[in-house]
């Protein structure tokens, strides 16, 4: 992996946004190797609070992969879709990977069961999640994107609301029932296809 | 779905939710009428709605965060490395993650180690690493972990060795401390593996329980040979700074995980050799059976002050199920000095053969019971190994072994037996020092069919026994052995034959390293037939004694008469200084030369009786 200068990280992100999918591909283990580094720094700052600020974190990594100055957003909401959707498929494809990993040495003894298991049921919820929200999409779009938004892409209600333009209120009731339907879709999939991974 | 059944189904749900309870039924009965399906479309998410919870309302990034910041999360990486498809996890820690892998052209599991960046930054490093990883795993020795390839992909280096179904030591530590027989096992196969690879010429630097496997079948399996040419601070580079290890980590565990198992001479900075590996394995041992470190600290600094100057409490006293030749070898691994440490893997490979066999002997005949098992129980002294020098069991043991005419090294501490320096002044006074520990004894025994045992010299022996004296000082000394004190045939001995594994050829003692006197299988004390007992006299002192000048003489030197004479001022000059006898220890008188060097010089006699 080289290290790309922050104009080549913008001008992938901006090739990803106009539908180049191999621009994904390169973008993504940057932008989770800054991940890793921005979120180390800021569990050691907040010591044991254990609060992570992810607007400030998606920020920051922005911040420190994309430079800003240089492109012309279409506007805010703009730059935070695009945000929101690159961490959705960065996050889901690292879950899914490790997933991928887990299941193959299912039975084996894994040294580190404990860590280890957090980090399954994790993987396992957001690559399912995933799937939902994809499916959800299909006959919602919109509540697909304040999920996204506020899921993936870390932001408030408000500024859900201000890159949507819409009110907060219509988003917090439309994400109240994305909640209710992935909930539902994801219980319902567990019952029957998901369970197998416990083997 | 159709949007606008999508729509309706919405419109109810939300009106739903804006009222009561007893009024939510009644209306969603009006609103869906016969539609059943609509029914529960409505009645499932409201439910699922009560039941969610917030369960995303943390958002992913954030939780990936803590997973990252706990470090839950492999780094990101492709499944496949090279060859290799990545099946699971086994393990991650400093020296990056360990994958059980597939290799998909020779279609056999491996163990697949990828190292991070930051130690292959170094080419020639890098190099040097592999050339000793790949020499030592040609050896082919069963108890080195076998390297198939060390390559590079665009990620990272990557090692593929074996993959060893089992635990790392450290893991099983982490289930407590290991019976004798079980360390020992495992010791035979650490060593065997350093014999091999230092006869190659190959160190390994690293030698702690992350880096020793435990199969399932109790194959012991040394890894990461050579891998601390890449991760330690290279001392003829760096000249032994260890700021690469001290410095700027911040995690306290890696820095301790690794200053924990060095050698004094890798805490000073000097070069590393063989030697070095041996005093790490007597850390590994230490820790097996006393279940924690021989050397800690609060602080890096601390640390390394411990390995450089304090001597580990005896693992007698850490584990009083250990048999005391197990606390010897030890001991005697972790010689500061490493001129008078184990010298070589083989002879510690043999000393410890030798242990598992009187183990096992003795396992035969204490069946209900293990060596090792007493952790906790302190106070139950009933395994015969504990210092208050009630020991039933042991006494049977040794019964046992010599009807059975097993020829055994029978080393045997009498840990009550200590000699205590105390201050000229016999009057003891409150400023008084607490007694220090400086040196301990005892007598192996012989029988003429070959038997051997050990005993304190304060009971009758038994008779036709031949002798040996075995010393442990537990500090840098000079010890003197005048003995016996016949009028027609005196003779000085020196301390002069050191044990096979000590290079001394001088009256100078090392700090807990066993000195048997006569050195050698066939050199043995024989006690004149007609003496009803004979009186050897010890004097250990922290500065060469200059008088008598006999002293310095070689070996059982014959005495001339000019040396006579000095002996003979000399030991009328024992005579004249306050003796102490120790309570309890009647054939041992401790006497403190003031004139020699105040406070330190200890004389003592050990008298054998018939």
């Amino acid at each position: 992996m080289t290290e790309l200068s922050t104009h080549e990280v913008t001008h992938l992100l901006l090739a990803w946004s106009d539908g180049d999918q191999s621009a994904l591909e390169k973008l993504t283990p940057l932008v989770y190797a800054e991940l890793h580094k921005i979120a180390k720094r800021h569990m050691r700052r907040q010591g044991e609070n254990h609060t992570l600020q992810a607007t400030a974190l998606v920020n920051e990594a922005y911040l420190r992969l994309i430079d800003a100055g240089s492109v012309r957003w279409q506007n805010r909401a703009h730059f935070f879709a695009i945000a929101a959707q690159l961490m959705r498929w960065i996050l889901v494809d690292f879950a899914r990977r490790r997933q991928k990993l887990k299941r193959g040495g299912a039975a084996l003894k894994v040294p580190l069961e404990e860590a280890a298991g957090v980090t399954r049921e994790r993987d396992t919820d957001l690559v399912a999640l995933d799937e939902a929200l994809s499916a959800l999409a299909k006959i919602d779009s919109r509540k697909s994107q304040i999920v996204e938004l506020r899921f993936f892409g870390g932001l408030s209600v408000e500024e859900t609301a201000e890159a949507l333009k819409i009110s907060p209120r219509t988003v917090m009731r439309q994400w109240g029932l994305a909640q209710a339907w992935l909930y539902r879709e994801l219980s319902w999939t567990e019952k029957g296809g998901v369970a197998e991974d416990g083997s | 779905m159709d949007p606008e059944r999508w729509r309706r189904i919405e419109r109810i749900y939300y009106e739903a939710l804006e009222r009561g309870a007893d009024e939510q039924a009644t209306f969603i009965d009006e609103a869906c009428g016969a539609d059943e399906e609509l029914r529960h479309e409505v009645t499932s998410l409201l439910s699922a709605h009560e039941r969610a919870g917030g369960f995303i309302a943390t958002p992913a990034i954030e939780l990936e965060a803590r997973a990252i910041a706990a470090g839950n999360v492999p780094a990101p990486g492709a499944t496949t490395i090279g060859h290799y498809e990545l099946l699971s996890l086994l393990g991650e820690g400093g020296m990056g993650e360990v994958y059980l892998a597939r290799d998909t052209r020779l279609k056999r599991n491996v163990a697949l180690k990828l190292l991070p960046a930051a130690y292959t930054l170094d080419a020639d490093r890098v190099r040097r690493f592999e050339q000793e990883a790949l020499a030592a795993s040609a050896l082919n020795h069963p108890n080195i972990l076998t390297v198939y390839e060390i390559g590079r992909s665009e990620e990272a280096y990557f090692i593929a060795t074996e993959f060893v179904d089992g635990e790392t030591l450290r893991r099983r530590l982490e289930r407590g401390p290991l019976c004798a027989l079980e360390v020992v096992e495992i010791a035979i196969q650490i060593a065997g593996a350093l014999a091999a690879a230092h006869k190659a010429g190959i160190v390994h630097r690293d030698i702690k329980p992350e880096n020793i496997m435990t199969r399932r079948d109790e194959i012991v399996k040394v890894v990461d040979f050579g891998l601390a040419k890449l991760t330690l601070p290279d001392a003829e580079a760096g000249g032994g700074d260890l700021s690469g290890l001290a410095g700027g980590r911040s995690a306290p565990g890696v820095i301790f995980g690794t200053l924990n198992y060095m050698s004094p001479e890798q805490a000073r900075g000097s070069d590393v050799d063989q030697r070095s590996d041996l005093f790490c394995l007597g850390i590994v041992l230490y820790e097996l059976i006393a279940g924690r470190s021989p050397f800690t600290g609060d602080t890096p600094a601390d640390v390394i002050v411990a390995i450089l100057e304090k001597q580990p409490p005896p693992l007698t006293r850490e584990n009083s199920g250990m048999p005391p030749e197990l606390d010897l070898i030890v001991t005697k691994l972790l010689v500061k000095d490493r001129e008078c440490r184990y010298q070589r893997a083989e002879v510690l490979l043999g000393d410890l053969q030798r242990a598992r066999r009187r183990l096992e002997f003795a396992e035969e005949f204490t069946p209900t019971r293990r060596y090792g098992d007493a952790v906790g129980h302190s106070g139950d002294r009933t395994d015969g190994y504990g210092p208050t020098g009630a020991r039933p069991r042991t006494n049977k043991v040794w019964l046992y072994m010599a009807a059975a005419s097993l020829l055994l090294i029978a080393i045997f501490f009498l840990t009550s037996r200590h000699f205590i320096f105390r201050p000229a002044d016999p009057r003891p006074t409150p400023a008084q020092p607490a007694p220090v520990e400086l040196i301990r004894y005892f007598l192996e025994t012989i029988s003429p069919d070959g038997v051997k045992g050990a005993v304190n010299g304060l009971e009758p022996l038994a008779a036709g026994l031949d002798l040996k004296l075995h010393f442990t000082a537990r500090r840098r000394g000079f010890l003197y052995i005048v003995a016996p004190d016949e009028k027609d045939a005196p003779r000085a001995f020196l301390t002069a034959q050191p044990t096979r594994s000590s290079a001394l050829v001088s009256n100078e003692v090392i700090a807990d390293v066993d000195y048997v006197f006569p050195a050698g299988d066939d050199n043995w004390i024989g006690l004149t037939a007609g003496a009803r007992s004979t009186r050897f006299t010890i004097v250990f002192s922290p500065t060469p004694l200059r008088s008598p000048s006999f002293l310095a003489a070689p070996a059982r030197g014959q005495l001339t008469p000019s040396e006579r004479e000095e002996w003979e001022a000399f030991q009328s000059g024992l005579d004249r200084a306050s003796q102490e006898a120790i309570a309890g220890s009647p054939g041992v008188k401790v006497t403190a030369r003031s004139e020699i060097t105040a406070g330190q010089t200890v004389v003592f006699d050990i008298t054998i009786k018939k």
